[in-house]
């Protein structure tokens, strides 16, 4: 184990290196004295090499892997399995703190905190948390539309807010494509809405939004796209016609679309 | 004006073929530099990248003569392993990623006789699992990358039967995202090179009805930033690497018109070393075969006259090399 554990830490990328440790696990599983605690080390080994190459594939399904066989081999109910998820939870959140956009470690998060029973609600307040931290989070944008989705149909109350807390991003950050491309889909998601008033009503209100901001930042491309999804005919042949000349490198999409 | 045209502009810069075939050349004799211990467990890909690389350039002869040719050959038997599987150098256990590129490498040296298909097939179909999804080994890591790994391997050497591809195809479904992407599991965030991994996937599958085409086709036109080069995820640095990620899934979708096709050549061709050869992720960088091949095979999509082997998209092998397999070519689109 000494030997594996000085060639992960080195060079983390050697998935045979961490087979030999799994291997040496289901091993020593066998004896009651090498199972007590044998995750403590597979925890300890795998957070070194995340430590130094935190991107690394390997090391977190290493980590998966052992959290995993905790809850095989123990149950869910166990104080240690709990205790343990409880800390992976926290780790995750420095890791996420030091840099919010490791889908790695979103991954990883997405798992323990699944393991743990954790409601949707929370999960959304994490997302909101990282979100207002950051408005370039892609990645929290991202988790919140799939904790959205898989929580069902999105309704008209719940857009209102989501399109909001869209607002807010790019009233303060109107470059920023994280808030736009989130704001894409709440459209196709208002357009889903099955009441014809609501549906019309989250439509002009987005629209109304936009057009604003589209005055208050002339040269900025973002707003104009999501009118060009919005307006009438005419006007959105003009939005796509002034998005060619200010975003020429797509072009193409433009007149695609048109 | 098309891509194709602006490469003959004195504006652009002119694509090294010498450097870069002796480039890969050089890293595949170079055994006893620390890069190449560091870079052992996935020697088998970093083959295939440089050899479709060569290939590509029309230099395969050329670059490897017929006692290297065989030395790389009796390399990837070497790492083959008693369940059929492949490891990614000699020694390493075996993963649906390093079987696939032994199997690509096979093909593009016209050496599939040497592979012990059934074997191949039976491990890459005892990698499925039942909800369709693929695991990498037995040890049970599941990815997107695995699948397409697992159904272009069984593409290449004719048996898709061997799996349900119907299942495999709409686990990759269950991956897709808000912004019309992929990612690795489901609830994954959307990655370029997941992305290219799940329509090649669909592709093969004959399940591309499954990608929303027009925002999907958006979002990776958004990859393009002011430099020209392209990002794997919003907000993120261009990498050269990306230029084959991102422009063979528009070009599956038929969208390469969607990006600046020449202001992205340049931006791959000041990546270039143009004195030892080799292409790094971002300028000034330092070259390695792997965005040297990604480098390449991007500018294959955009018709570059020095890259005398069109690529295919799907299985970003040279078309030449899939119709010799007697493989049907993706259909690609206007782009």
């Amino acid at each position: 184990m000494a030997m594996t554990e000085k060639l992960v830490t080195t060079c983390p990328e050697v998935t045979t290196g961490w087979n030999r440790r799994k291997e040496a696990v289901e091993l020593g599983a066998e004896t009651a004295e090498a199972a007590r605690d044998w995750w403590s080390e597979e925890l300890r080994v795998s957070e070194i090499a995340l430590r130094n190459a935190p991107k690394s594939y390997p090391s977190w399904y290493h980590r998966k892997w052992t959290v995993s066989r905790m809850i095989r081999t123990m149950g869910r109910e166990s104080e240690t399995v709990r205790m343990t998820l409880e800390r992976e939870r926290a780790l995750c959140s420095r890791l996420l703190d030091a840099d919010d956009r490791n889908f790695h470690c979103w991954a990883y998060r997405r798992f323990i905190v699944q393991s743990l029973g954790v409601t949707t609600e929370e999960e959304l307040e994490y997302t909101l948390k990282k979100i207002e931290d950051n408005f370039s989070n892609y990645s929290a944008w991202h988790q919140r539309s799939a904790i959205l989705d898989a929580r069902g149909d999105v309704d008209s109350a719940t857009l209102k807010g989501e399109f909001e807390l869209a607002s807010n991003a790019f009233y303060t950050e109107p470059e920023d494509q994280s808030a736009w491309m989130y704001h894409r889909w709440l459209i196709a998601r208002a357009r889903a809405l099955k009441i014809p008033d609501e549906r019309d009503a989250a439509i002009a209100s987005a629209l109304e939004i936009c057009r604003e901001v589209a005055e208050l930042e002339p040269g900025c491309k973002w707003p104009l796209l999501a009118r060009a999804s919005l307006e009438d005919e005419k006007s959105r042949r003009d939005v796509l016609d002034r998005l060619s000349s200010i975003d020429p490198a797509r072009v193409g999409y433009y007149r695609d679309v048109a | 004006m098309s891509a194709a045209k602006e490469f003959e502009l004195p504006s652009m810069p002119t694509l090294c073929v010498d450097e870069h075939c002796a480039f890969v050349a050089r890293a595949s004799e170079s055994a006893d530099t620390l890069e190449h211990a560091l870079t052992e467990h996935l020697r088998l890909s970093g083959i295939y990248w440089g050899v479709c690389a060569v290939y590509t350039l029309g230099r395969l002869d050329r670059t490897f003569d017929r006692a290297k040719k065989e030395e790389i050959l009796s390399y990837v038997d070497s790492c083959r392993n008693e369940n059929g599987s492949y490891g990614g150098g000699v020694g390493h256990d075996g993963h649906v990623l390093y079987t696939l590129s032994a199997v690509q490498i096979y093909a593009l040296f016209d050496e599939l006789s040497r592979i012990d298909v059934e074997a191949v097939v039976g491990f890459l179909s005892s990698m499925q699992l039942s909800n369709g999804s693929f695991q990498g080994d037995h040890w049970g890591e599941i990815d997107t990358r695995f699948t397409y790994c697992a159904l272009s391997a069984l593409r290449l050497l004719g048996r898709l039967d061997a799996v349900d591809v119907d299942k495999a195809c709409a686990y990759i479904n269950s991956c897709k995202n808000f912004d019309g992407g992929f990612g690795a599991e489901p609830g994954g965030e959307s990655h370029a090179g997941q992305v290219f991994t799940c329509v090649g996937a669909l592709a093969i599958g004959g399940r591309l009805d499954y990608v929303d085409g027009d925002l999907l086709g958006w979002w990776l036109a958004e990859r393009q930033v002011k430099v020209g080069g392209l990002n794997g995820r919003p907000e993120k640095l261009p990498d050269v690497c990306y230029s084959w990620w991102v422009l063979s899934s528009l070009s599956v979708l038929g969208k390469t018109h969607w990006i600046d096709r020449a202001a992205l050549a340049r931006f791959i061709l000041k990546c270039q070393d143009e004195k030892s050869g080799g292409i790094s992720d971002r300028p000034d960088d330092e070259p390695d075969v792997y965005h040297t091949f990604f480098g390449i095979a991007g500018l294959a999509l955009m018709g570059h006259p020095a890259v005398v082997e069109p690529i295919d998209p799907v299985f970003a092998l040279p078309k030449s090399v899939l119709r010799r397999m007697g493989i049907e070519l993706s259909g690609t689109g206007k782009g």
